[in-house]
């Protein structure tokens, strides 16, 4: 029996974004994700976009899935502000 | 994947990758109004869900409310009846029953300590009631209160069992 696993970027290939460039919908403060240790948003993300790069919390707002889960699962209230995207912008899920 | 799942979806390929939270308010958080000409609002978009703790239902919900969708709109006369009908079936399919019966246990869910100190307090009362390591064991009873102890206080404890007996 198989089905092929993708991984995440595999996985959001496959979907349409309409990117709303220079106004990101989720803000993250670096400054308080520096100080915070448990850093969940790494492992939470479906779409992956929180990424330690040089031991810094690096957000990628593009390939967002609008699920909400890092507005839910930050502690440290580094993740400052969320809202959707703007109407007509984010992404388009076309079968569910 | 569950080898049940994977049985299901053998040999098919991913079309679209999604995310999202699930309604976890159930009846008091269903949006006052479910239709209007022309729309019927079924599932997850009505926050069909049941979170009792235990489980968390909303697939099943979303069938329900699927089929009562469908019955609405074929047995319908005019559009204009759709919505009230899509209700009735909704009712009938026992849905809002559902709904209902635990339309307060979300409160269990408002009680912070429900995510750290009672987890807490059930493992160490395990490990307490477990363990076997060859010296004189505290008496349990009195073992079970100090766990408890440790971990929420008797006003916290009584204030919260209340608040759960009421919402359940």
């Amino acid at each position: 029996m198989s089905i092929k696993r993708l991984s995440p970027e595999e996985a959001l290939a496959l979907n349409k974004f309409a990117v709303d460039e220079g106004h990101p919908h989720i803000v993250v403060d670096k400054a308080i994700c520096a100080n915070c240790t448990d850093r969940v948003c790494l492992v939470v993300c479906p779409a992956r976009l929180y990424r330690l790069k040089d031991g810094q919390v690096s957000f990628e707002f593009a390939g967002c899935l609008e699920c909400g889960t890092c507005r839910v699962m930050c502690k440290e209230g580094g993740v400052t502000s969320w809202s959707y995207p703007r109407a007509t912008f984010g992404v388009t899920y076309r079968t569910s | 994947m569950h080898p049940a799942i994977l049985a299901l979806i053998e040999g098919g390929t991913t079309v679209e990758y999604g995310a999202h939270l699930v309604p976890e308010m159930g009846y008091r958080g269903i949006p006052e109004k479910l239709y209007r000409e022309g729309i019927v609002v079924i599932g997850d978009a009505a926050r069909f869900g049941i979170n009792t703790g235990l489980i968390i239902r909303g697939m099943d919900l979303a069938m329900v409310s699927g089929l009562a969708a469908a019955r609405a709109i074929l047995q319908a006369q005019d559009t204009s009846h759709v919505g009230p009908l899509y209700m009735k079936k909704l009712e009938e399919l026992l849905l809002l029953g559902e709904e209902r019966s635990y339309q307060n246990f979300h409160r269990v869910f408002e009680i912070p300590r429900m995510f750290r100190e009672v987890p807490k307090l059930a493992n160490e009362a395990m490990q307490f009631l477990f363990t076997v390591d060859g010296k004189i064991p505290t008496p349990m009873l009195h073992g079970l209160l100090n766990v408890a102890r440790r971990n929420v206080s008797l006003g916290q404890m009584l204030a919260d069992g209340w608040k759960v007996y009421r919402s359940l």
